[in-house]
């Protein structure tokens, strides 16, 4: 009942609906301004970029009238092939394709035979930047660039050096080295033809896909974002509702027929399945989002792994958000109880925030197994370490057990202090008080 | 035994004693008053009751053993400040409380349209809370107190906020829910209101009890001391006159401890003050009330001299 209550009051609610319905189309707005945006004027300055040019003093530049350098396979490129590999059959992803495609357009080059004719044409606005390779280029490497712009960096600027680069490398092999090494002199590494192998500890080698190491860690890595994101969502739906049932006295009602426990429980599960909702809505509104998620997670699942993050997620939702509540309602206004509750989001967060990255190098050290079977660090630290597909079993189950050791205390503890703090208005309860209440649940 | 039983109850609140070896019973049947200043424990008391909160020591009985979770459905608690959720519909809110104390939720939507048709308010089942009276929200707590049909009632100053018509209208249920068998724990401090309704009343200060029995033994009691006098002379100043104040055209004079009505007959002789009338007065249970705090002082304090009707502390 109380979870019905709380999962339709809070969906019903004007903000609920406009943060959870508003939330897509700002984010799709902002993306468009920021991230579109200046990709469509740069592309509209790449199309009418002027010609780059070369004034050759040493003689090594083979600039053949119009020469245009194509940077493969530079960010852009690699976007456009993520981008390619993902959603080509969406049409944001063709429009965004094409806009890629725009900003990675080639660079022209213009060899010119004199400084200063090369000068008087930049002025004039016919080229857009003059490189200048000096007599000397060989020996000490330094050249000089003519611009009439004086930004110190910019992306159309960055694009243009490395295909003066590009050029410059093709020149220097040109006829010096078989066509072949020249290849290889502009791709030194293939990533796509590469491969990657597991060692075993019992010797065994096994090939290492990049899909599948990528789904090992996805499924985790979205394990714990929705975690954090639910709980930070769900926890200011309850704590605003708990306020709200305390100022108004609705809370002696409600507490002379259902116990506090049955009433923190209720909240708990009705308001964390409306931030669920909340977040299942934001994740198939962005067609994305969903497709990324699905070729991820989906299609080449690890379904041991997903029930067991899925356990470390509910344990972890159901321990933070009852502790969270249970603190929340010491305060005695909104805002304090967000700052008492706020002690519970940096316990969970910020320990495997900071050592995450030493957890994946050796997830079954002392301080990764001690960090997965302490409640408060557990979920999170858990999420990380089975994302490298080296955790035994028995660990997991012990560190299961643990949070589920963590949930009971923390429910019981959580049900006392509501109890005491639902039922204190306008002041805290002393320090004394709440150990009392503690001692007794 | 049928009905409510407080033994020895005692809670408090780091250095303060809320509630000190409380004992009392309520019975099926009748409305009791809970009286006492502001702070003396009634409150906690209640919140026991309710089981919002449990009691350092003693117990409370129910029928005979020991109130349990599940007798929380025979409970129905109407709080003295308004408990509705502001944003919220007034028929969401009623059903929701009906269905918290068991009620299916086609019973629960049926009884809250019935009750909030027979307090007079059809019309505001689809408004929002906070857009109604004080009054209005008042009758709507009231519905949803009494909705489930508790066997317990435990209502606390039900008639703030309400006009004359509706105080009258919910006299009129509470006398009706008495009738039916169940059980009024009455909490106020509108003293005419217990008069008119209470059959026995218990009164908490300081966390004790001072006072607890049948209302009408306690106002013979103390009825004695209290004189209606028809004169047009002051008779402040008099030997045996504690106070005395106009009541109509008659005077209500408030006797001295010790003095009894015909001492003040006597004097009236004695200075021949010309009177008309003489009645000797039930003693105002406000009266009863300041008499008794004021006996107490500001501190806490032994019972006062037991008398026929008043309890204190068990031995």
């Amino acid at each position: 009942m109380v979870i019905a209550r709380e999962f339709l009051s809070t969906v019903k609610r004007r903000s609920y609906l406009i943060v959870t319905l508003g939330m897509p189309f700002f984010l799709g707005t902002y993306v468009a301004l920021v991230g579109l945006l200046p990709a469509y004027f740069m592309a509209r300055a790449g199309r009418s970029q002027k010609p780059v040019g070369v004034v050759d003093l040493a003689g090594i530049v083979r600039v053949h009238p119009a020469t245009e350098e194509r940077q493969g396979a530079g960010p852009d490129g690699q976007a456009k092939d993520t981008l390619d590999d993902l959603a080509t059959s969406t049409a944001r992803a063709r429009g965004l394709g094409a806009l890629l495609d725009e900003v990675g357009a080639p660079v022209e080059f213009v060899a010119l035979p004199a400084k200063d004719e090369a000068l008087q044409r930049l002025r004039a606005g016919a080229l857009q930047r003059i490189y200048l390779v000096p007599a000397d280029y060989l020996e000490k490497g330094a050249i000089e660039i003519y611009q009439t712009e004086s930004s110190a960096f910019s992306v159309s600027k960055a694009r243009v050096e490395r295909a003066f680069v590009h050029l410059l490398r093709r020149s220097l092999s040109e006829g010096r080295v078989p066509e072949a090494v020249r290849e290889r002199l502009d791709r030194p590494v293939d990533e796509l033809a590469s491969a990657s192998y597991l060692v075993r500890a019992d010797g065994g080698v096994e090939p290492l896909q990049d899909a599948m190491r990528m789904a090992r860690m996805a499924v985790p890595g979205v394990f714990a974002l929705i975690l954090v994101l639910s709980l930070m969502t769900s926890a200011s739906y309850l704590l605003q509702g708990v306020v709200e049932e305390k100022e108004s006295r609705v809370i002696e009602v409600i507490l002379s027929s259902v116990t506090p426990k049955d009433l923190l429980f209720g909240k708990l599960i009705g308001l964390g399945a409306a931030g669920l909702l909340q977040l299942a809505v934001w994740v198939s509104v962005g067609s994305f989002a969903t497709s990324l998620l699905a070729a991820a997670a989906l299609a080449i699942l690890d379904w041991k792994l997903f029930m067991f993050c899925l356990l470390f997620f509910v344990g972890g939702f159901l321990m933070m958000g009852s502790l969270m509540t249970g603190t929340g309602a010491l305060g005695s206004s909104a805002r304090e109880s967000q700052q008492f509750s706020a002690i519970w989001t940096i316990s969970l967060v910020i320990p495997p925030a900071v050592t995450w990255m030493l957890i994946m190098d050796e997830p079954n050290s002392w301080m990764a197994r001690a960090l997965g079977w302490f409640p408060l660090t557990g979920p999170l630290t858990m999420m990380i370490r089975l994302g490298t597909g080296k955790v035994p079993i028995w660990d997991t189950v012990v560190a299961l057990i643990c949070l589920a050791a963590g949930v009971y205390i923390a429910i019981r503890g959580a049900a006392a202090l509501f109890r005491l703090g639902l039922l204190m208005y306008g002041k805290r309860p002393t320090f004394k008080e709440i150990v009392r209440q503690l001692r007794h649940a | 035994m049928p009905g409510l039983q407080f033994e020895h109850l005692r809670k408090s609140y780091a250095a303060t004693v809320a509630v000190d070896d409380v004992t009392f019973e309520v019975r099926p049947g009748e409305v009791f008053g809970l009286l006492g200043p502001n702070g003396a424990g009634k409150t906690t008391l209640i919140r026991m009751l309710i089981d919002i909160i449990a009691p350092d020591d003693g117990r409370i009985l129910l029928d005979g053993r020991p109130l349990a979770p599940a007798d929380r459905d025979r409970i129905g608690y109407l709080p003295e400040e308004r408990g509705l959720y502001r944003k919220d519909k007034v028929i969401d809110i009623l059903v929701y409380f009906g269905m918290l104390k068991g009620l299916s939720r086609r019973d629960a939507v049926a009884r809250s349209r019935a009750w909030l048709e027979r307090l007079g308010l059809p019309e505001v089942a689809g408004r929002r809370a906070d857009s109604l009276s004080k009054g209005m929200q008042q009758k709507v707590q009231i519905a949803g107190t009494l909705l489930s049909g508790p066997e317990i009632l435990v209502i606390d100053e039900p008639f703030s906020g309400l006009d004359p018509l509706n105080t009258v209208l919910v006299k009129d249920l509470l006398r009706e829910r008495r009738n039916a068998g169940a059980l009024i724990i009455l909490s106020t401090h509108q003293m005419p209101m217990v008069e008119e309704l209470c059959d026995r009343v218990a009164m908490i200060d300081h966390g004790r009890l001072v006072l607890y029995g049948d209302l009408e033994e306690i106002r013979r009691r103390f009825g004695e001391s209290a004189v209606l006098v028809g004169t047009s002379a002051d008779l402040r100043g008099l030997p045996p006159v504690a106070s005395a104040e106009p009541q109509g055209r008659l005077c209500r004079v408030i006797l001295r401890d010790g003095a009894r009505p015909s001492d003040l007959m006597a004097i009236l002789q004695e200075r021949r003050i010309p009177v008309d009338h003489f009645e000797v007065a039930r003693m105002p249970v406000e009266e009863i009330f300041v008499r008794t705090v004021r006996a107490r002082g500001p501190a806490p304090a032994p019972p006062p001299v037991a008398a026929p009707v008043a309890i204190g502390r068990r031995a």
